[in-house]
């Protein structure tokens, strides 16, 4: 008899559960996990008292990887190939190009436990072990891990618990050789939201919604039944027919969520969102699937349509509320399995002895990541965060030979702090030597537009020159992937703050921030803005609106509705004159 | 004058034929086996019940305080009642009605949270209790009649007491209560009516006031019924308020004045009351009941407002409101330039009779001459349960949005049509508190679902779907479309496209309903469904002479209906050819009723154009339009038609008995003028007549007239045959003599195959003109396919009946395919 699927698949999970965004002013918008959230300090990085620490390094740049550790060889390896695996599983149920991709690899520290995992392992099982961002595994074991992000990196920190098998049987009685953890769901999410152009809500929240339903193996992937309130709720709709059921309309689906939804709303939302992802994906032996991907690259390159859906579906949104009705026994309570014939070689890597100057860049990012999280989350903590990763970088310096690397950490570090007179001689003589990321050119470009504008006389714009000399950084910062919002926001204020009318080439520019961030709702105000200064009312009044229709908070609204008021003012005052 | 050429002796013989039919006999025919037919393929039978089954939610409420929501579930031939909590975990009761379960609802209504009123076709009003759960009659059609408001008809036959000589057996004619409405001063009482009545002299319509808890009923007005058709208009206190006669035209309103009975009639002609300018479209005549003209719909809560529609000045009805102590109009004017507001049709043309009507009818006479029928007709006027305000207006077509005159309500419309931009929408209840409402949401390809959307959340809940349908990919999509001909006119319309077409470039079906002078069917079609489940293109073309648009389009068929039907099918078919691609040399045209008709006018018009065609209870000419259906002059009259039998055995005794007395008289030489006497069918010659001899000798002239009499009584009178007398002012008078439009007339014209598909033993169709036809065809050498079927049990039409699609589909496959037929296993058609 085929076990209960529950207890098949308890798997260790590698839990990124504290999505903690980074704490900048400029940061990028951040989408919240739906579950309580708790937070914790992130953790300190330091040399573990007298512990001499053997550190590995495995680069895998096709797979966009880094991993730092002091774990054993074999243990690395183990790590990677699971990592690797798992990389190729998602990829069966996610498509590549809706996953965030950014030039900077997805960096991970690894650290062996040194013991006391008993008490982390308690107080973390008490924290998260019933959340439902353990993905309802149970039996699933935690493996205490942060990831820090600030938009373009994305670090996780790990422990390692190889050397604790009485943890281990203890909490995983039926794992798989080899399988020793899976990315949970906001992981996922995170991929998903931070995707540019940006994807639509409900498909994120879809789309991780079924991941989270889902049980990664060696070689295939589960897909669960869809949680619809509750599991006697899901037996009450396989018995009867007529079970009420909520739904909303798809038209109110795909739009995205006000702020002020009741939580009972937003996860009446999530679910749905699930379940409609659920059925594209595998109704009727994934007939839809394909509509699916088509319907989200169209909806993100033309906005949302109910004829758009009816093309690639071949039904209406009426239509398709009523079949995601009728789909809804069959989805709450059937699995899917994906068993691919043959999953592609893993690419080859080698696990070898860390550089210091591969030691001392990973901790200095992970403290640079820390400290920004901490003046957002914990400003109390901030200048303790700040002062260690300063010596983390000044120790990093002395070990490294003033690595250009390591330069540009340390200015983005001092950056971050908002120290800008420090961080950019150190960051423009870094990228002398090297090339920046996009947030180094950014950074850059911002240090030099806060200096000019300082110079500025009240009233006055930047000069042409001035004008070129920041747009020529700036779209350095636009070149590099991933794109961040900050760097069209800069854009636009050097547009509203310059002498030069932009050309239509440089006003392309700025849609291309619209689209890529839609949600970045200051972009489309500057843009409008800029529109009104140009004397195209109507044209601004277009951007508006669909400022307005990504508008998720009142205070975006009033700003909007202002503007649309100021507008609509010009637009009579011409009609007069 | 009596003579031999008087109409009593042909009534006479026609009463000796019906009492040698007897009713068990009849009853027995609808419960017969419908034919074993062979299975189609290419159609799926399961695909086929389910579009044609009966839709199994008919009735749907939400409690006032939006708590509850109770619907109907129609199984089988049973009825049952689901009561389900509109919040999560939605709990839910199931009543059972019990011994009342064989039978439609014909309303469902809330009367506190825990309590509801129902009503059946079978003339039960009940209650049901939610803590009890159960659900119990209040009053039946017995009980109204005989505890509470008795009925003799015997003592009403001989005003009040007197003594039939020949009357050897007395009958109770039972008074079936009709739930109208809640009482004005609490929901704890229902108004009711009923009519009852042996014959026309003794018919009465009354209101009452039933007391749901103890079952008391309290009389509250009453009319006599005056003439052979006629209809009432009450007000909210149940008080009648309008009485119309239409047995001859023009019909006229009177209205209830209120007035003291000792010094003036209380019914009074509609233009005493109100300036001519507003009364006079009231009466219409034979040109006016089509063309400008207004007739009543409901009173207000202010018993003097009277809501009406009417078309005075405009193409389309409007609907409006007038002050019938002032005269004054009201501040209501609904117009729409495009649609009717209100269906003419609806007060004129009654559809036909389910079994358990015409059961009622067979003894209770008034309800035949009232057409007085256990559902009341629909009113496109909607009031507030709370306010008893009007709020709304419903068009009659199907998918006309609703005009609503609230404004909250106008905003939620606006929300869910947002929300639902491709479907008929239908606000049915909505809580006190308007944040709750109850709406059923169709397409032209699915008959719907119930919801309910909360405005402060703007959360929906499905309930219940209305019929259960195949799953989306097995129905048929179906899209309606509206082009116009050169001449400017508005042809609409709906095209079936099947998911599976049988060939790479499928055939077309051209599809009449039956709607002459009615809103065509726009909503979900179980026919077009059924139609494109044989793999073929469907248009379904809304012809002229339908309808719901105004009356240039309604009047646009009067001089050639055929012709135009045809023209408008030949623009559509143009329009449809690069839109859906179809095999012009593959073209069927189907049509139901006087839709028959047209279709098989438009064979043989262009004959070129069709390679089949079907006539689903069709008519040969529109002569049979002017001829009252078999309901109108039945000859299963059951034990009554016995006792007519016995009264006119009687009578002829009685007229033998007069003879042998002349021959004697006059034998004996007597010179009493004896001989001649006035005609016993005028009635003005009974009531005065007092019997010369003073005696109450059997073999006196008065024995012969009260046997007359008593015989005559009890003939069911002819009620106005409206559709007939419509068709002969709306058509030419060639076309209604057959000289034009006769389908047999033309018949060589009709090269293509035929399939005439007949209901038999039907009272609300004849089969007479189909016959006719096969007759002709067979004459001329062709082959044409009869497909008869008895008339079905629960008034199913032949077009919602499996077995005829089945025949369609077959004739389909082997006219336009040459298909060979295999045949498969038989399936029970439920």
């Amino acid at each position: 008899m085929k076990p209960s699927r529950r207890l098949r698949w308890p798997i260790l999970v590698l839990l990124p559960a504290l999505v903690l965004p980074p704490g900048h002013a400029q940061s990028e918008p951040v989408s919240l996990p739906s579950g309580p959230v708790v937070s914790l300090p992130p953790f300190v990085v330091d040399q573990g008292g007298n512990k001499k620490r053997n550190w590995r390094f495995v680069s895998l740049p096709e797979a966009d990887f880094e991993l730092l550790t002091d774990v054993d060889s074999d243990h690395a390896r183990d790590f990677v190939s699971t990592y690797l695996r798992q990389e190729q599983l998602l990829k069966l149920i996610i498509p590549e190009r809706f996953l965030w991709r950014s030039a900077q690899p997805k960096r991970h520290l690894l650290i062996s436990d040194p013991g006391g995992s008993a008490i982390r392992d308690s107080t973390l099982t008490a924290l998260f072990g019933n959340s439902k961002d353990s993905g309802g595994k149970r039996g699933a074991r935690l493996m205490p891990n942060i990831r820090l992000d600030d938009g373009e990196t994305s670090m996780v920190y790990a422990y390692s618990r190889r050397r604790t098998p009485d943890t281990y049987m203890r909490f995983n009685p039926q794992l798989r050789p080899g399988v020793e953890f899976t990315f949970l769901t906001n992981r996922i999410r995170f991929l998903l939201s931070r995707r540019t152009p940006a994807l639509p809500l409900w498909f994120v929240e879809g789309l991780s919604g079924v991941y989270d339903t889902s049980e990664f193996s060696q070689d295939d992937v589960e897909i669960g039944p869809v949680v619809w309130i509750s599991g006697s709720e899901a037996d009450a709709l396989r018995r009867n027919s007529d079970r009420p059921r909520q739904l909303l309309p798809l038209s109110q689906l795909f739009s995205p969520p006000g702020t002020d939804q009741s939580v009972a709303s937003r996860e009446a939302w999530v679910r749905q969102s699930t379940l409609f992802v659920r059925w594209a994906m595998f109704a009727e032996d994934g007939r839809y699937r394909e509509a699916l991907w088509k319907f989200v690259d169209g909806t993100v390159a033309q906005g949302l349509s109910g004829s758009f859906f009816r093309e690639c579906f071949g039904f209406s949104f009426s239509d398709g509320r009523d079949i995601l009705s009728d789909y809804l026994a069959t989805a709450t309570n059937d699995d899917h399995r994906i068993a691919p014939r043959r999953l592609p070689r893993p690419p080859r890597f080698q696990v070898r002895r860390a550089t210091p100057e591969e030691v001392w860049f990973g901790r200095l990012e992970w403290a640079r990541l820390a400290f920004i999280c901490a003046e957002q989350h914990y400003p109390e903590l901030r200048d303790a965060y700040l002062k260690n990763a300063r010596n983390t970088g000044r120790l990093a310096q002395q070990n490294t030979a003033n690595s250009p690397q390591i330069q540009l950490s340390l200015g983005l570090l001092e950056f971050n702090a908002k120290n800008l007179k420090t961080a950019l001689p150190m960051l423009e003589q870094a990228t002398a030597q090297t090339p920046g990321s996009a947030s180094v050119y950014y950074a850059i470009a911002a240090c030099r537009y806060l200096e000019a504008q300082t110079a500025l006389s009240p009233g006055s714009k930047f000069s042409v020159d001035q004008t070129g000399e920041l747009l020529a950084i700036i779209d350095l910062a636009r070149r590099v992937q991933p794109p961040l919002a900050r760097v069209y926001n800069l854009l636009g204020n050097l547009w509203l703050r310059s002498e030069s009318t932009p050309s239509p080439s440089d006003l392309a520019e700025l849609y291309e921030g619209i689209k890529l961030f839609p949600d970045g709702t200051s972009i489309s105000y500057r843009v409008a803005l800029l529109h009104a200064e140009l004397d195209q009312p109507n044209r601004a009044l277009e951007i508006v609106d669909i400022g307005l229709q990504n508008c998720r908070s009142p205070e975006d609204f009033d700003k909007f509705y202002l503007l649309q008021d100021m507008l609509l003012d010009q637009l009579a005052s011409q009609a007069d004159e | 004058m009596l003579t031999l050429s008087s109409p009593v002796l042909p009534r006479l013989a026609l009463v000796l034929c019906i009492s040698l039919i007897s009713a068990d006999s009849v009853d027995a025919q609808f419960w017969r086996s419908p034919p074993k037919l062979e299975v189609t393929p290419g159609v799926d039978q399961e695909n086929l019940n389910a579009f044609l089954r009966p839709l199994r939610t008919t009735r749907a409420t939400l409690s006032r305080d939006g708590r509850h929501l109770a619907y109907t579930i129609n199984e089988g031939a049973r009825t049952t009642i689901e009561i389900v909590a509109t919040d999560h975990p939605y709990n839910s009761r199931h009543i059972d009605l019990g011994d009342m379960a064989d039978a439609q609802l014909t309303a469902l209504e809330w009367v506190s949270p825990n309590r509801l009123v129902f009503a059946t076709e079978q003339w039960v009003i009940g209650m049901i209790d939610l803590q009890q759960g159960q659900a119990r009659a209040v009053l039946n059609a017995n009980r109204f009649s005989t505890e509470i408001i008795p009925f003799d008809a015997n003592a009403s036959i001989n005003g009040g007491g007197g003594q039939d000589n020949l009357g050897d057996e007395s009958y109770e004619i039972s008074r079936p209560p009709r739930l109208v409405r809640f009482a004005n001063h609490s929901r704890d009482k229902v108004i009711i009516e009923g009519v009852a009545g042996g014959h026309l002299r003794d018919s009465q319509w009354v209101t009452a006031e039933l007391n749901l808890d103890t079952g008391e009923v309290r009389m509250l007005d009453s009319v006599r019924v005056s003439s052979t058709a006629m209809r009432t208009l009450i007000d909210r206190t149940g008080r009648f308020r309008l009485i119309e006669d239409r047995e001859k035209l023009p019909v006229r309103w009177r209205v209830n004045t209120g007035k003291s009975k000792l010094f003036k009639s209380r019914w009074q002609p509609l233009d005493q009351v109100l300036p001519s300018v507003l009364a006079d479209p009231f009466s219409a005549d034979g040109d006016t009941l089509w063309t400008e003209r207004s007739f009543p719909l409901a009173f207000d809560t202010d018993p003097n407002v009277l809501f009406y529609a009417s078309n005075v000045g405009r193409d389309t009805f409007g609907i409006f409101g007038v002050n019938l102590s002032t005269g004054e109009p009201t501040n209501l004017a609904a117009i729409d330039s495009k649609i009717d507001l209100a269906d003419p049709a609806a007060t004129l043309l009654s559809p036909s009779l389910g079994n358990r009507e015409r059961r009622f009818r067979r003894f209770n006479v008034a309800m035949h001459y009232t057409d007085f029928r256990a559902e009341q007709a629909p009113s496109p006027l909607i009031f507030d349960r709370r306010s008893g305000q009007l709020v709304g207006i419903r068009p009659p077509l199907e998918f006309a949005r609703t005009r609503w005159v609230d404004p909250r309500l106008t905003l939620i419309d606006a929300e869910i049509g947002q929300a639902f931009p491709d479907r008929d929408r239908r606000i049915i209840d909505w809580d006190d508190n308007r944040s709750r409402v109850l709406v059923h949401l169709s397409s032209a390809s699915d008959p719907g679902r119930y919801f309910i959307f909360e405005k402060s959340t703007g959360n929906w809940t499905e309930f219940v779907q209305t019929a259960p349908q195949p799953a989306r990919e097995h129905r048929h999509h179906t899209e309606r479309f509206t082009i116009r001909t050169a001449s400017g006119l508005p042809i609409t319309g709906q095209v079936a496209v099947p998911n599976q077409p049988l060939v790479e470039v499928p055939s077309l079906v051209v599809y009449f309903p039956d709607a002459l002078w009615r809103s065509p069917p726009s909503g979900y079609s179980p026919a077009m469904q059924a139609l494109a489940e044989t793999g073929c293109l469907v248009l379904q073309v809304d012809y002229p002479g339908t309808a719901g648009r105004g009356n240039e389009f309604l009047f646009s068929a009067r001089e050639n209906p055929d012709q135009a039907a045809l023209t408008a099918v030949e623009t559509a078919m143009e329009w449809l050819q690069p839109k859906h691609s179809f095999s012009p040399r593959r073209v069927a045209v189907v049509g139901a009723g006087y839709g028959g008709w047209l279709a098989l006018r438009a064979a043989e018009l262009n004959p070129d154009l069709f390679r089949a065609v079907i006539s689903l209870n069709g008519i040969n000419s529109l002569k049979s339009l002017t001829r009252p259906p078999p309901e109108r002059e039945s000859s299963d009259l059951g034990s009554r038609g016995l006792e007519q039998a016995r009264n006119a055995l009687a009578y002829t005794e009685a007229i033998a008995n007069d003879f042998r007395a002349l021959y004697e008289a006059s034998a004996s030489g007597s010179t009493e003028d004896s001989t001649s006497f006035d005609a016993p069918t005028d009635s003005a010659n009974f009531d005065d007549f007092e019997d010369p001899s003073g005696t109450d000798n059997p073999q006196s002239f008065s024995t012969r007239i009260a046997a007359f009499r008593k015989m005559n009584d009890n003939f069911e009178a002819n009620a106005v045959n409206l559709p007939g007398r419509l068709a002969s002012w709306y058509f030419p008078r060639d076309y209604l003599r057959g000289k034009d439009g006769s389908v047999l007339e033309d018949i060589e014209n009709l090269t293509a195959p035929v399939l005439i598909c007949q209901e038999t033993q039907s009272f609300s169709v004849r089969s007479d003109d189909a016959n006719a036809l096969h007759r002709q065809l067979r004459r001329q050498k062709r082959e044409p396919q009869l497909f008869e079927l008895p008339a079905a049990a629960y008034s199913r039409y032949l077009e919602q009946r499996p077995e005829t699609w089945l025949a369609v589909a077959d004739f389909l496959y082997t006219t336009l395919y040459n298909f060979t037929v295999e045949i498969g296993p038989t399936k029970e058609v439920p």
